[in-house]
């Protein structure tokens, strides 16, 4: 089958590779109708997100037909239509039981202290397979696979696969509750995912902050009051339209190439955390955010009036 | 890089971060689409085959405009 092969930094090949078999009981294949590029893959393909194995399929976004399950698949049938979540949890140890399914005991080959397991991911997170393909294995498919009713199409459950997910987390670690006033770091898909999570969960304001246009304007039509870091400074401007206190809630939605205002980027922070980051020509701003925490709750420092 | 723990400890700060609960989302996110409460596909601009996925990589990775999201056709 085809599927797309991560063989170094700046190499992405289509290939043709053996079709997934199921492994365990408890895996299912999956034959993806729908898959998607995530701004994570392209952290792994420029080399700021390190770690990757060369050989591993990418994609951790897929929607698809049940094609095979294993013998402990006891939820699904081939020919369901599913949703294939990006993050891998058992459903039966401690933290997926409490709902922390990317800290599942169980879902990472490389331990219970290991981390999340995702899809089309660095050594770490397994590696696994992932979804930008024919076919994939899904392990745990009974939690991971969820089923779709007819009238959610697979361009909708696309979305549900892990962008949606995210930006819903974020906003929920974010703790954003009636009344609140929140600011979202970047416009990218997740991040227009946080400002619609952020609405629903009763956030007043939403300001979103970037510097493309276009993202602006899709967080605008969204009802968000957006910031252009290029043309402004986003800190005070959050703050002035605030009476000079800043918002209630952050959410940080932008990732490790984060980018400061004049292009700037500081090489050596991100050497410090993707040593192995190829070489671009376009210029890069310092990061803005802590490196690899994806969503803060509560204030950031920068979102506040201080001394 | 140093972690502004002074800051976070003066203005009692609380941090969250990590990676998303996915499982615990996709149910309910569904049913919001379902019912027709949300539909999340206004945020999707670049249909593709999949023989032009490398190129798809390239364009996105440059973050042209109206480049958000890209869903692959397998």
């Amino acid at each position: 089958m085809k599927a797309v092969v991560f063989h170094g930094v700046g190499d992405i090949r289509l290939d043709d590779v053996p079709e997934p078999e199921i492994q365990e009981p408890t895996d299912a294949i999956v034959r993806l109708t729908s898959s998607a590029i995530c701004g994570t893959d392209l952290h792994m393909v420029r080399g700021t997100l390190s770690g990757m194995k060369e050989g591993t399929i990418l994609g951790h976004e897929g929607v698809g037909i049940v094609e095979e399950v294993g013998p402990q698949v006891r939820n699904l049938n081939p020919g369901d239509r599913v949703v294939v979540g990006s993050t891998v949890g058992c459903g039966y140890c401690s933290y997926c039981r409490a709902g922390y399914y990317a800290q599942c005991d169980n879902a990472n080959p490389n331990g219970p202290q290991a981390g999340t397991a995702f899809f089309g991911g660095p050594e770490a997170t397994g590696p696994l397979d992932g979804m930008q393909a024919e076919y994939a294995r899904i392990p745990y498919a009974s939690m991971t696979c969820v089923k779709l009713p007819e009238n959610v199409t697979d361009e909708q459950a696309i979305m549900i696969s892990d962008i949606f997910p995210t930006g819903y987390f974020g906003a929920d670690i974010a703790d954003v509750s009636d009344g609140n006033t929140v600011t979202v770091f970047g416009c990218g898909p997740v991040g227009q995912f946080a400002i619609v999570s952020a609405f629903m969960m009763g956030a007043s304001r939403v300001f979103a902050v970037d510097n493309r246009e276009d993202r602006l304007e899709m967080a605008r039509a969204q009802g968000a009051e957006v910031v252009n870091f290029d043309e402004e400074d986003p800190v005070g401007a959050v703050q002035e339209l605030t009476g000079g206190i800043g918002t209630d809630r952050v959410i940080e939605a932008v990732g490790v190439d984060a980018e400061a205002p004049g292009g700037e980027r500081d090489e050596q922070e991100i050497g410090q955390v993707a040593p192995r980051r190829t070489r671009r020509k376009t210029a890069c701003g310092n990061l803005a955010a802590p490196p690899r925490s994806r969503r803060c709750g509560r204030p950031k420092p920068c979102a506040r009036p201080g001394p | 890089m140093t972690f502004p723990i002074g800051v976070l400890q003066q203005r009692n700060l609380t941090v969250k971060g990590g990676n998303c609960n996915h499982r615990r989302y996709i149910p309910k996110l569904i049913g919001l689409v379902a019912s027709g409460a949300l539909d999340p596909t206004e945020i999707l601009t670049q249909e593709e085959p999949v023989t032009e996925v490398i190129e798809a990589y390239e364009v996105f990775d440059q973050r042209r405009p109206g480049w958000i999201k890209v869903e692959l056709l397998p």
